[in-house]
C-alpha cells in the first residue's frame, strides 16, 4: 500500500490562558498577522503559477520541501543563516522550477486540466520521495542563536524569527507586485497571463516567460520553505498540506493579485488562529478548518476577497 | 407570405406593446442581467407570438446573446420575470426549458467535440421533451441532418467540421429537440453568400413548419428578409421594434446601429435584397 | 451559472482552441465496443485461475490488481465519463474501511459492515455532490481532495475505532481465495457497469456533460442530476472495495485508507489506460500495478517514485491514454493502402497524438 501521509503543520501556538484580557487580545492579533503573512509566503508563487500560466501546481509543496532541506543543509553543512541564506535557496528552486517547466509542463500546456493537474501531482510525489531518500523521513529542525529570543512588552511577546519571516513574506509580496507592474519582464508575463496568443503575436517568447514565471513561483515557494524550516519542525510529509493551504489561500484571497495571496493569507491565519480557541473546539482542526473556509468562499464568493478576474 | 404559413394566433403580428394580443408564445416582462454590476439588459419587455419570426438586432455588445441565454435559462436573470406559455419560468433550468420546446443555438459553435456528428443530434432527441429510444433517435437524427444538409457528414467527428458545418449542426442539434421556439444566435455568421442564401430557405422551412423562430443576425440581408417584426437592443435597452422597413426607417435606430453614413446605403440595398431573398424561400418549399 | 469563477482559465482555454483542435480527442466509447467487451471478460477470466497457481504471494498481488482494476473502473464513473476528475474519491475507500470496521467491532457480520459503508458511501455521494459538484475543474478537484484530506484528520482526532483511528479487527473468517473471488465480483460489476454506460442513454448523458455542459443542459439534459448520479455511482464500489480491503487487513489506520495517493493512483490508472473508455481502466489496473509489484519485490521502497514518474511519462506522452493510443493506430484509413502504408500511417499518426500537447 501507499504510505503518503500528509500530517498537518504542527501551529507552534504561544501560551495562552482563558481570562479574556486586552494583552490577551493583543497577543492573538500579533499571532494572527505573524501566521498570516507566513500564510502569504506559502501562497505567493502558486498565485502566480496558476494566475498566469492557469495551472494548479501540485508540485508546489514539493518545492517548498526543497527550500526548506535546501536551507537546513546549508545551515548544517554551510552554517549559512536560512535568512541570510534566502536568495541562495531562492536561486535554487529557480533553476529547478525552470527545468521542471521546460522539460514537462511546457509539453502539456494545452493539454486539459487533469493533465497538469496529474502532472504536477507526480512531479510532487518524485520530488518528495527524493528528498525523503537524501534526508531520510526524520523531521529537522533549525536552531539559531537568536531562536526563541524576541521582543517583550509585558505579557505580549514577539518572537524575532516569526517577525522577520512576516516582514519579508510582505516584502515579497510587495516585490512580487512592483516587478509585474513596473519591470518589461513583468509586464510580458501579465500579457502572456492575459492572452496567450495576443502576447505570442507581440513577439513575447511564450516557451521562456513561462519557464520564468514558473522558476519564479518555485523561487517563492523556496523562501517559504527556508522560513518554515526555521520556526517549525519539518518532514519530507509535509509538502501535500502546504499545497492544499496554499490553494485555500488562493480560492480565499482570488486569483488576481500577489495582494491577493497576502489577503487569503491573513484570512486563513485568522480561522486557524481564532476557531481553536472557540468553545468546544481544540487545536488539531486545521485540515478540516481549511477546507470547510474553501466551500464557504466558493460558493459565496467564487472570485475571493480581493478578486480580479485576472492577473495584475 | 408570413400571413399565409403563420398560425391563426399570429395572424395579426402585435405591435410593439403587445399586451392587449392573444397570450405571447414568449413575454419578457421588465427583464434586468447585471454582470458585476455592469448592466448587460435593462428593465426590457419584450413578447413573442406563436408562429412568429422576429429578429434581433444592435451593435456589438448590446445584449442579443446575453438575452437568448436568459430566455434560455444559462444565464440567470438578475431581475424581471419570463413566461413562456403563460408560465413564469424565469426559475427553471436551462434542460427544463428545452423540455418545454425552447431550443437555441450558440453563437461560438459549442458541439460534443469527441462525438460524431449523428450522436450530437441524437442527444437532442434522446433526452429533452422527445424522450426517444437510441433506434428511434438515430433515425430521428438522420432525418434533422437531412434536412440541414449534414447527412453526408454524419459520422465525422464533430470538431472535424468546418465553421459552416459547425453552424448547420448547431441548427441541427436545437432541431432534434422538436422545438415549439427556436433561438437562433447567428447561424449565419461567417458563411458565404451561398451559404446564407441556403440558410435562409431553411429558415424559412422550418419557420413554415410551425415554429415560432427567434434570429439574431448580423447578416442584414438575412434579417430584414426574414422576420416580421424585428426589436434593436442598444446598450441593453429596447430602441426600437416593428415591422423591419419601419425600423430601420426610425431615427434613433440608424444612429445607434447603423450610423448615418451606411443608413442610406443599407436602405437603397434592401429595396433590392428583400423580393430576391423570399423568391428563394418559395422555391425551397415548393 | 457558476462561470464567474472561470474567467481566468476560460481566457485561456479559448485562446488554446485552435491547437486543440489537432489534439486527439477523448477515446469515445462504443467504437469497437464488443471487442473491447469480449477483451475484458477474457481477461478477468484469466484472472480467476490465478488462485489454481497456489501461490499465496502472487494471489495477493492479484487481490490488490483486482481491488485497484474495480477502483479505477468506478472513478471513471464520474472522472472519465462525465469528466469531473475527483482527486479524493479515497474518501469513500475510507467510508467502506471504516463502516465495516467499526460494524465488526461491534460484533456484528462483515457483509453487514460493507453493504453499510455502501449504502452510508452513497448517501454521503449524495449529500457531498450537491454543492461540490456545482464546482468544476480544479475547484471539483481540489474540494474533493480537501474532502479527503479532512476526513482523515477528523477520524484520526476523534480516534475512531481506536487511538488516532487505528482499528485491529480479529482474523477473518474468509480464505484468501474467498477474497479474491469478492474483489473479482467487483472488478467484474464495475466492468459490466462501464460496459453498460458506454452504450447506454445515462452514458450518453455523462458524456454530453464532460463535452460541454452547458450544450448538455441546453439540449434538456438534467446535468445536475446526472453528475450526482455518476458520484454516487463511482462511490459505491469504492466503498465495497474499502470494506472487503478492511477486513482483509485485519487492521488500518486513518493514514491507510485516506491515502491520497489512492485517489491519485485511481486517476492515474484511468488517464493511463484511456478515461472514459470501457477496457482502459482495466488494462492498466493489470499493467501498472504487475510493475509496481515487481519493483516491491526487488526489495526497494520506489513506490511513489514509481508512480510519480509514471504520471510525468503518462501525462507527457500519452495523455490521451493507451486505448486512444491504439485506437488512433487503428482508425479506419483510406482503402487500397498496402499494409506497409497502413503500418507507416499508424505510427506516423501515433508519433502526432504523442506529440500534439506542446507550447
Amino acid at each position: 500500500m501507499l504510505v503518503l501521509a500528509v500530517r498537518s503543520l504542527p501551529v507552534r501556538r504561544l501560551p495562552f490562558h482563558r481570562e479574556v484580557s486586552a494583552m490577551l487580545i493583543a497577543q492573538v492579533i500579533v499571532n494572527w498577522l505573524l501566521l498570516g503573512s507566513l500564510y502569504a509566503a506559502v501562497a505567493l508563487g502558486f498565485s502566480l503559477v496558476w494566475g498566469i500560466m492557469n495551472i494548479v501546481n501540485l508540485a508546489h509543496g514539493a518545492f517548498i520541501l526543497v527550500g526548506a532541506y535546501t536551507a537546513y543543509w546549508a545551515f548544517t553543512q554551510l552554517h549559512i543563516d536560512p535568512f541570510l541564506g534566502l536568495p541562495l535557496t531562492m536561486l535554487l528552486l529557480f533553476c529547478l522550477g525552470w527545468v521542471v517547466q521546460y522539460v514537462a509542463i511546457n509539453r502539456v500546456i494545452r493539454a486539459p486540466f487533469l493533465v497538469t493537474f496529474l502532472l504536477t501531482f507526480g512531479l510532487d510525489l518524485l520530488i518528495a520521495d527524493v528528498v525523503q531518500l537524501l534526508f531520510t523521513s526524520d523531521r529537522r529542525s533549525i536552531n539559531t542563536a537568536y531562536s526563541g529570543f524576541g521582543l517583550t512588552l509585558g505579557t505580549l511577546h514577539i518572537p524575532f524569527d516569526r517577525l522577520l519571516a512576516a516582514l519579508i513574506a510582505v516584502l515579497l509580496t510587495a516585490a512580487l507586485s512592483l516587478f509585474l507592474q513596473r519591470t518589461r519582464t513583468g509586464n510580458a508575463i501579465l500579457a502572456t497571463g492575459m492572452d496567450r496568443d495576443a502576447a505570442r503575436l507581440m513577439g513575447i517568447r511564450i516557451d521562456r516567460i513561462y519557464a520564468l514565471t514558473f522558476g519564479l513561483g518555485a523561487a517563492l515557494a523556496g523562501a517559504a520553505g527556508a522560513m518554515l524550516v526555521e520556526l517549525y519542525p519539518f518532514d519530507p510529509s509535509q509538502g501535500g498540506v502546504f499545497t492544499l493551504r496554499a490553494f485555500v489561500i488562493v480560492v480565499l484571497g482570488g486569483l488576481g493579485t500577489p495582494w491577493g495571496a497576502l489577503a487569503g493569507g491573513l484570512v486563513f491565519g485568522l480561522a486557524e488562529t481564532v476557531v481553536p480557541l472557540l468553545p468546544g473546539i481544540g487545536p488539531g482542526y486545521d485540515d478540516a478548518i481549511a477546507f470547510a473556509l474553501m466551500v464557504l468562499v466558493l460558493i459565496f464568493r467564487p472570485r475571493g476577497i480581493l478578486g480580479k478576474a485576472f492577473y495584475a | 407570405m408570413s400571413d399565409v404559413l403563420s398560425p391563426p394566433t399570429a395572424s395579426e403580428p402585435a405591435e410593439a406593446g403587445s399586451q392587449q394580443g392573444p397570450q405571447p408564445l414568449l413575454e419578457l416582462r421588465g427583464v434586468s442581467k447585471f454582470f458585476d454590476g455592469l448592466p448587460a439588459v435593462k428593465q426590457l419587455d419584450f413578447a413573442v407570438q406563436r408562429g412568429e419570426i422576429v429578429g434581433i438586432i444592435g451593435p456589438n455588445g448590446a445584449g442579443k446573446t446575453t438575452m437568448i441565454g436568459l430566455i434560455s435559462g444559462s444565464l440567470p436573470l438578475s431581475s424581471g420575470q419570463i413566461r413562456y406559455r403563460g408560465l413564469d419560468i424565469s426559475r427553471l433550468p436551462p434542460h427544463r426549458r428545452a423540455y418545454l420546446g425552447i431550443a437555441r443555438t450558440f453563437q461560438v459553435t459549442q458541439p460534443f467535440k469527441g462525438l460524431s456528428v449523428r450522436e450530437n443530434v441524437m442527444i437532442g432527441a434522446l433526452f429533452g421533451r422527445r424522450g426517444l429510444t437510441q433506434a428511434a433517435a438515430r433515425e430521428a437524427a438522420e432525418a434533422v441532418l437531412e434536412r440541414v444538409g449534414l447527412a453526408a457528414k454524419a459520422h465525422f467527428r464533430a470538431d472535424q467540421l468546418t465553421v459552416a458545418d459547425r453552424k448547420r449542426l448547431e441548427l441541427a442539434r436545437a432541431l432534434a429537440l422538436e422545438p415549439e421556439l427556436l433561438l437562433l444566435d447567428e447561424v449565419m455568421a461567417g458563411l458565404t453568400p451561398t451559404e446564407v442564401e441556403q440558410a435562409i430557405a431553411l429558415m424559412r422551412a422550418i419557420h413554415a413548419s410551425g415554429v415560432t423562430v427567434l434570429v439574431i443576425e448580423h447578416v442584414m440581408q438575412a434579417i430584414m428578409g426574414l422576420s416580421q417584426r424585428i426589436m434593436v437592443l442598444h446598450q441593453g435597452n429596447k430602441i426600437a421594434e416593428g415591422p423591419p422597413e419601419q425600423v430601420l426607417a426610425d431615427q434613433r435606430v440608424i444612429e445607434a446601429y447603423l450610423g448615418e453614413r451606411y443608413a442610406r446605403e443599407q436602405q437603397s440595398r434592401l429595396g433590392t435584397v428583400r423580393p430576391v431573398s423570399q423568391k428563394e424561400g418559395k422555391e425551397e418549399q415548393g | 451559472m457558476f462561470g464567474s469563477w472561470h474567467k481566468p482559465s476560460t481566457s485561456s482555454t479559448a485562446t488554446a482552441e485552435p491547437g486543440a483542435e489537432q489534439r486527439p480527442a477523448q477515446p469515445k466509447p462504443g467504437t469497437r465496443w464488443p471487442w473491447s467487451l469480449l477483451t475484458g471478460l477474457i481477461i478477468l477470466a484469466l484472472a480467476a485461475l490465478i488462485p489454481l497457481s497456489g501461490d499465496a504471494a502472487t494471489l495477493h498481488t492479484w487481490t490488490l490488481i483486482l481491488m485497484f482494476a474495480a477502483l479505477a473502473q468506478s472513478w471513471n464513473f464520474l472522472g472519465g465519463f462525465t469528466g469531473y476528475a475527483s482527486f479524493g474519491n479515497v474518501f469513500f475507500f475510507g467510508v467502506g474501511a471504516y463502516s465495516t470496521g467499526l460494524l465488526i467491532l461491534a460484533g456484528r457480520p462483515f457483509w453487514l459492515g460493507v453493504l453499510t459503508g455502501a449504502v452510508v458511501a452513497g448517501l454521503l455521494a449524495f449529500l457531498l455532490g450537491l454543492p461540490v459538484l456545482r464546482l468544476r475543474g480544479h475547484y471539483f478537484a481540489i474540494a474533493t481532495l480537501g474532502i479527503a484530506e479532512a476526513t482523515r484528520e477528523l477520524v484520526a482526532i476523534r480516534n475512531l475505532g481506536g487511538s488516532g483511528g487505528e482499528v485491529e479487527l480479529p482474523l477473518p473468517a474468509l480464505s484468501d481465495t474467498a477474497f479474491y473471488f469478492l474483489f473479482w465480483l467487483l472488478a467484474l460489476a464495475c466492468f459490466l457497469l462501464t460496459a453498460y454506460l458506454a452504450r447506454s442513454k445515462p452514458g450518453y448523458a455523462l458524456i454530453a456533460i464532460r463535452e460541454s455542459e452547458e450544450t448538455a443542459e441546453a439540449m434538456g439534459i438534467p446535468t445536475y442530476w446526472y453528475k450526482i448520479g455518476a458520484f454516487v455511482l463511482s462511490a459505491v464500489p469504492t466503498a465495497l472495495a474499502g470494506g472487503l480491503y478492511a477486513y482483509w487487513s485485519t487492521g488500518f489506520d486513518p493514514p491507510t485508507v485516506f491515502d491520497v495517493g489512492i485517489s491519485v493512483e485511481m486517476v492515474l490508472l484511468t488517464v493511463l489506460g484511456g478515461a472514459g473508455t470501457l477496457l482502459g481502466p482495466l488494462i492498466s489496473a493489470v499493467l501498472f500495478e504487475l510493475l509496481s509489484f515487481q519493483f516491491q519485490i526487488s526489495g526497494s521502497t520506489f513506490h511513489n517514485s514509481l508512480l510519480g514518474l509514471t504520471i510525468a511519462i503518462v501525462t507527457i506522452f500519452i495523455p490521451q491514454g493507451l486505448v486512444g493510443l491504439v485506437q488512433e493506430f487503428f482508425r479506419p484509413l483510406a482503402p487500397g493502402m498496402s499494409r506497409r502504408q497502413l503500418l507507416v500511417e499508424g505510427v506516423r499518426r501515433v508519433r502526432r497524438a504523442i506529440a500534439a500537447n506542446g507550447v
